[in-house]
């Protein structure tokens, strides 16, 4: 059924068939699979993807034979190609092609899209502009013409719908439907496309394909702020950002020269990766698949090309290695981020904030070198020991930090034991303190995890250092004196216990423990009446916690003296200095962060994926650009920014047939090329190539501004067609791909969303902000772990524009969703509409329609008088025209059966508005 | 739409409707929770023994070693470290396989029915339905965290984006309802699964195939009643007037398409009927109640598993039940103490229910039902405050009962331990791939082309397990 409708799409006019429409796509189909780049599927050493193999066996022999028609026409099962175990005999129709092709010398050229740029003629013909040429022309071979122009109403509802995300107001239809300058559309499309509203609208389509969201995803699916990076994307694209520019700042901004705050926000694209804060999820695992996820992103939304396919093996049909791909990775390799961390980030102050947060930094320097200073005059003679080994055992992780201290993260296990070794300070030991460090990280600010701990056992051993030859000693545990400490916790008089400082020294007894002078240090100190002779020896220190989770030891610090502890362990003047400088974060002034890209410090070495398992590490690889693709020189590339500007390089024609084909599918429902993120081997053949082609190249001279692109191709006649039905072209071209009229398709999510807010009055359109959450069904979080509420916005946030509306990956908003709102798990570079019961059950009951129905229709009986001029008035807010009289009839006696149920004014013209919300029409791109 | 290249599996209409939208006015109809699916027709790739699947999704992983794969060594050995042969090279959650002791079960276990299964003393209403079930001992995963493993063993991989088995079916098979969604999700416990929709998302399959979670309570899909103050007769006047403008409006347009959008609303005006009536158990008589347990009374895993025969025996080709928190570390709320044994109270006497219902209305012979986790859980204890077990991927436990399975059969079997299969192992592809096989499909040929590739469910992975198909 389909095969005459391709075969009239190939075969080009006049000559005979084309190796790149023709003869490379019947390869790739039926050929590639054993006989292309992937080594391991290639069968008898043969490929016909590059020149040399095809050469070696399709042109005619010194016989006058063709090996390759030989073996395609053989009836011998033995000889027939395919294998009749791997497919059908080719059809007459593909063997006619090959034939044909043969015939005429089988001639080998570079798949279309990855060659570069080819010089195309404009057609001839009256055109003014050069797209109708090429659309006219294809249409002429079969027959057909443009369709006639679509009505002034239809056009300017087709506008705002495309450019604005919404419908007109009756206004501006009629202001345009008036205007009888001779470039009166153009000046709309100029209004158009400068508004802002505009640049929200693409900023949408930006966001699908940047897989954005508000949350970090899989199963905890916390919150994030990466709006900013949403509203630079805003901006951006309302000033018209070059794309070359555009690409460079959001790939590489941050390894700009000039860096800056926005350049270095707008890297913000590849963070929108999920973050797994998944306990027991293993970071160098998550790290890599959003790394896994950047190149693939890249792959699809810059060279259109399904570069996934080589994570584990050198893609089956497209000229890229798996080597390839991971010279792709080494450019991503090299960034801050991974684990569970959600860092690194900007934070946004302007003016008076900006001033406000580094005088709160400042302060906080100040407080922390107060401390310290308390901290070292309560010591005394104490100095701070330095281990050199420090392990937990079940799963914590003892991070040094830079004032000798150790914070404790990661898991809450039953028992653990933290463990310090090291060279033993001095000759003697003649005492030792634990100090107990609050610290705003904490809970309560520490110095437990649990705000409180439970220290059950504090060994001290020393032993022989190996040396000489000789195996180190055996451990040998210290007998201190006495244990005493400058707080214990008594709360026997709730119920609760003693737990004594000198239970520490003992096993079966209980610890010491500190509720509930939280957010304070607090020592604990071991004394030998006789000092331990320790010179040369090793130390060895062990805080114990046994069977209270989460009640372990938060930041502490060991220190040690040669004779006895200070009579005072922790001075009032410490515990001032503590507490302040514990509570000073909360002071912080809130401001705004986004996720950003950041360069890692230190090198990275990126490693081939053997089969694509992290685990199982290949060989080193650099940085590189795909050979087939690449016809740049230049030095080899290092970093993020050397391949963002090889991808928009003037002369990287791939890039630019890949931009401008968005850009199309973005006006016409449908890319030249369908496939619009696959443009290798397998991908759809241009239905238009040399438009494709001359399209792409007006593009880079233009500057890549892609204002000036849409403004060629919405001034052209294809793009002003009349939308309606034409059977003669349908039976040719069921599919429109020859664009024989405009394509009426339905409109997005947030489209029918906006439309219906801006046509009841209740739209609040200021840009920008943090997201809004306008109401949603109850329950939505039912199925989620977080069981998060949603609390929906009273008053501005519910009528914001549904670019605002916060999304969490698991939990999306559900009217979204049903009408086709793309999963941010991976980019989406095209929208593919749905028509279910669902999507009818949403608009006609979600009490959110209901809403906005009766919006507008509060605003009708209050604009106009009468049922026909307020019939008329619904039409023109929802429809952009007026009704005929059937329509006007409809209505009419649905109005009148809501009098007769007995209804009021508004509830009856609710009605009347919510039938309109429901046509096809409502929610049709006309 | 139509110039998209197909023709290269036995199911390229369906490709063809799914890639063209709205393209085809003579399938119009078809879209509707794509009913036109293969079933009818003679498109299986072969003629299957299921029609229908019933998933039940025991979420965060029971431990097998509790409930169905006792092990005397593991007894013996209880307290001793494990051997390094067993743990070299392997990857846990939370445990560090160095420091873990091996762990017996507390557990009784007895012999069952004519075939001798073991089952643990926490399932004796499923302990009475053995000789109807066909265990599978040992089945395998990739992934090691539930939220990726879940999305394995509904979609064939950890990452997101891939579609859910369920969307597969009604993909190839389509739904054999007017009035339902084709793949209805219904979930209990004190949380959803971790990972949510994605688990039964269409991937890139078109999203009106992906599964419709039915929420609890009197509404169970959004928006299915008539908004607050509008009556019954000004809804269907609503839905004539909307009809009567779309057709004028096509008569200018020409729009082909005009009937098929009508009629995705004529559907939802039923669906508006039938949902309530579906969930309205009133008319179950009192002997199916007591079948299923007291807990059908309100909102439960019981009264999913009652749900679920009514929505099979109204044509949905596939239900999952999700019932959660069997992730039994050791926790205060997680051990494999009092919650695995509520855990087991919950869901042991429905799901023997639901097998049994099933068989007396003649629907077990083609409907397959699938009990089971993401995972198994370790042979070694995990030091907690109380008695738990760590995740597990080499060895789990789950059964299958219905259309074409061996019934009274064990499937694989797992070393003294129980830490992998020696025999039979089941990767979860596999699962996949015998699961289609069941449904008539191969799932070698069941494909969609993405983004340049060809995907399956199975990846390229999956063998057909013929030891169990009876």
């Amino acid at each position: 059924m389909l095969l005459p409708i391709l075969t009239l799409l190939l075969v080009q006019e006049g000559s005979g068939p084309s190796f790149a429409a023709d003869v490379q796509p019947l390869l790739a189909e039926r050929c590639i699979l054993c006989h292309g780049p992937d080594p391991e599927e290639r069968s008898a050493g043969l490929r016909l993807d590059v020149r040399e193999g095809l050469e070696s066996v399709a042109p005619l022999d010194a016989f006058g034979e063709s090996e390759l028609l030989r073996r395609v026409r053989s009836e011998d099962p033995d000889e027939r190609m395919p294998p009749p175990e791997h497919g059908e005999a080719l059809g007459e129709e593909e063997i006619a092609i090959l034939e044909a092709w043969v015939a005429e010398g089988a001639a080998w050229q570079p798949h279309w899209a990855y060659a570069p740029f080819r010089e195309v003629g404009v057609p001839d013909g009256d055109h003014a502009n050069p797209i109708d040429g090429f659309v006219a022309a294809r249409l002429a071979r079969e027959g057909l013409e443009l369709a006639p122009e679509a009505t002034r109403e239809e056009l300017v509802r087709r506008l705002y719908l495309d450019l604005w995300g919404m419908g007109p107001t009756p206004e501006e239809v009629q202001a345009f439907v008036a205007d009888e300058r001779p470039d009166a559309y153009e000046q709309l499309i100029d209004r158009l496309l400068g508004s802002v509203h505009h640049a929200e609208r693409y900023a949408r389509h930006w966001l699908d394909v940047a897989r954005y969201a508000d949350s970090h995803g899989f199963t905890i699916d916390g919150g994030r702020s990466i709006w900013p990076w949403r509203d630079w994307v805003i901006e951006a694209l309302h000033q018209d950002m070059p794309f070359d520019e555009f690409t460079v700042q959001q790939l590489a901004g941050d390894l700009l020269p000039d860096a800056d705050l926005e350049t270095r926000l707008a890297t913000g694209f590849h963070r929108n990766t999920q973050v797994n804060q998944e306990g027991g999820a293993k970071d160098e695992e998550n790290r890599v698949s959003a790394v896994l996820d950047r190149v693939n992103t890249t792959g699809a939304v810059w060279l259109g090309s399904s570069v996934a396919c080589a994570q584990c093996h050198d893609h089956k049909y497209d000229p890229l290695s798996q080597r390839e791909y991971y010279q792709l990775l080494a450019f991503f390799d090299q960034t801050a981020d991974g684990g569970v961390s959600t860092g690194p980030r900007v934070t946004l102050a302007e003016g008076e904030q900006a001033e406000a947060v580094r005088q709160h930094e400042q302060e906080g320097q100040r407080l922390q070198a107060e401390l310290r200073a308390a901290e070292a005059r309560a010591r005394g003679e104490h100095r701070v020991w330095e281990p050199e080994r420090w392990i937990a055992d079940n799963g914590p992780e003892l991070r040094l930090q830079s004032d000798g201290s150790f914070i404790v993260l990661g898991q809450f296990p039953a028992y653990t034991t933290y463990t310090l070794e090291g060279r033993a300070p001095g000759d003697v030991l003649g005492s030792l303190r634990l100090e107990a460090i609050p610290d705003p990280r904490l809970r309560s600010g520490g110095p437990g995890r649990a705000a409180n701990f439970v220290l059950d056992r504090l060994r001290v051993l020393v032993r022989e250092p190996a040396g000489g030859g000789g195996p180190a000693g055996p451990w040998r545990e210290l007998a201190p004196s006495s244990a005493r400490a400058d707080f214990e916790q008594d709360t026997r008089p709730d119920g609760g216990g003693l737990y004594p400082a000198s239970g520490v020294l003992l096993d079966d007894s209980p610890g010491w423990a500190i509720k509930p002078a939280f957010g304070e240090p607090h020592v604990l100190a071991l004394e030998f009446d006789e000092a331990v002779d320790v010179a040369g020896l090793e130390l060895r220190v062990e805080l114990r916690h046994v069977e209270l989770t989460r009640h372990g030891l938060g930041s502490f610090r060991i220190t040690t003296g040669s004779g006895a502890a200070p009579a005072e362990l922790v001075t009032e003047e410490w515990t001032e200095a503590a507490r302040a400088w514990v509570a000073h974060p909360r002071s912080r002034p809130e401001l705004p962060t986004s996720m950003v890209m950041e360069r890692r410090e230190a090198p990275r070495t990126t490693r081939l994926f053997e089969r694509g398992n992290f685990l199982t590490p290949g060989e080193v690889v650099e940085p590189g650009f795909p050979a087939a693709m690449n016809h740049i020189g230049g030095a080899p590339p290092k970093d993020r920014l050397d391949l963002a500007r090889w991808l928009v390089h003037p002369e990287n024609a791939l890039v630019h047939r890949v931009t401008v084909n968005r850009e199309w599918q973005r006006l016409f429902g449908m890319g030249i090329v369908e496939t619009e993120n696959d443009f290798g081997l397998r991908g759809a053949t241009p239905s238009h190539p040399d438009l494709l082609e001359w399209l792409a190249q007006e593009f880079v001279a233009g500057g890549m501004s892609r204002r000036k692109l849409q403004r060629l191709i919405l001034t052209s006649r294809t793009y002003r067609q009349s939308s309606h039905h034409r059977p003669e072209a349908a039976r040719i071209d069921p599919g429109n791909r020859l664009l024989a009229r405009s394509t009426p398709r339905r409109v997005e999510a947030e489209v029918i969303r906006d439309s219906a807010l801006r046509a009841s009055g209740l739209l609040v359109d200021t840009v920008g902000g943090p997201p809004v959450q306008p109401p949603q069904p109850d329950g939505i979080f039912r199925f989620t772990q977080s069981q998060r509420r949603w609390v929906a916005d009273e008053g501005e946030g519910r009528f914001r524009r549904s670019l605002y509306t916060r999304i969490w990956r698991s939990a999306a908003y559900p009217f979204f969703t049903t009408f086709d709102a793309p999963n941010p798990a991976v980019t989406c570079t095209r929208r593919r509409p749905s028509q279910t019961p669902l999507q009818a059950l949403t608009l006609a009951n979600d009490p959110m329609i209901v809403e906005l129905a009766a919006g507008l229709a509060t605003r009708v009986l209050g604009e106009e008088e009468g049922d026909r001029a307020r019939l008329q008035r619904s039409f023109l807010l929802t429809l952009s025209r007026r009704p005929s009289a059937e329509e006007e009839g409809t209505l009419l006696v649905h109005l009148q059966a809501r009098r007769e149920e007995g209804l009021d004014e508004p509830a009856a013209w609710t009605s009347i508005v919510r039938v309109l919300f429901n046509t096809q029409e409502f929610s049709t791109r006309p | 739409m139509s110039g998209q290249p197909t023709g290269r599996t036995g199911i390229e209409r369906r490709e063809l409707l799914a890639g063209g939208g709205l393209g085809l006015g003579a399938a119009a109809l078809g879209l509707l929770f794509s009913r036109d699916g293969l079933a009818q027709g003679s498109q299986t790739h072969h003629a299957p023994r299921a029609r229908r699947i019933i998933q039940l999704f025991m979420a965060g992983a029971p431990s097998q070693l509790e409930l169905f794969d006792p092990k005397e060594t593991l007894q013996r050995l209880d307290g001793e470290p494990v051997p390094d042969s067993f743990i070299a090279g392997k990857r846990f959650a939370f445990i560090d396989p160095a420091r873990a002791r091996l762990m017996g079960t507390k557990r009784t276990f007895a012999r069952h029915g004519e075939c001798g299964a073991p089952v643990s003393e926490l399932l004796p209403h499923t302990a009475r339905i053995v000789d109807r079930l066909c265990f599978l001992r040992g089945v395998q995963t990739n992934e090691i965290n539930h939220g990726p493993a879940k999305l394995f063993m509904n979609t064939g991989s950890g990452q997101f984006g891939r579609p859910s088995m369920g969307a597969w079916l009604q993909y190839a098979l389509g739904s054999e309802s007017e009035e339902l969604p084709g793949f209805v999700v219904l979930q209990s416990g004190n949380r959803g699964p971790r990972g949510g929709a994605p688990l039964w998302g269409s991937g890139f399959l078109p999203p009106h195939l992906q599964g419709t979670p039915f929420r609890s309570g009197p509404e169970p899909v959004l928006h299915l009643a008539t908004p607050e103050g509008i009556s019954e007769r000004t809804q269907e006047d609503f839905f004539d007037s909307v009809a009567e403008l779309d057709r004028l409006r096509a008569r200018t347009t020409g729009d082909p398409h005009v009937e098929s959008r009508i009629a995705s609303y004529e559907m939802a005006a039923r669906m508006q009927v039938a949902a309530p009536e579906l969930i309205d158990l009133a008319s179950e008589p009192a002997s199916v109640r007591e079948l299923y347990g007291p807990d059908v009374e309100r909102p439960s895993y019981a009264r999913n598993c009652l749900l679920a025969r009514r929505l099979v025996e109204r044509g949905v080709r596939c239900v999952q039940l999700y019932h959660t928190d069997w992730d039994h570390h050791g926790d205060p709320s997680n051990n494999l103490g009092k919650p695995l044994e509520q855990r087991c109270r919950e869901v042991d006497q429905a799901s023997a229910a639901l097998v049994l219902d099933l068989e007396q209305r003649g629907l077990l012979e083609d409907t397959l039902v699938l009990w089971g986790g993401e995972f198994g859980r370790t042979p070694m204890g995990e030091v907690r405050e109380h008695v738990g077990r760590d995740h597990h991927i080499d060895a789990a436990t789950m059964w299958l009962a219905g259309g074409g399975v061996k019934s009274g059969y064990s499937h694989g079997e797992t070393d003294e331990i129980g830490f992998a299969p020696v025999a039979d192992g089941l990767h979860v592809h596999d699962l996949h791939a015998t699961l289609l096989h069941l449904l008539g499909l191969d799932h070698e040929r069941l494909t969609f082309r993405f983004q340049g590739r060809d995907f399956r469910l199975t990846d390229v992975h999956g063998h057909v397990a013929r030891e169990i198909l009876a």
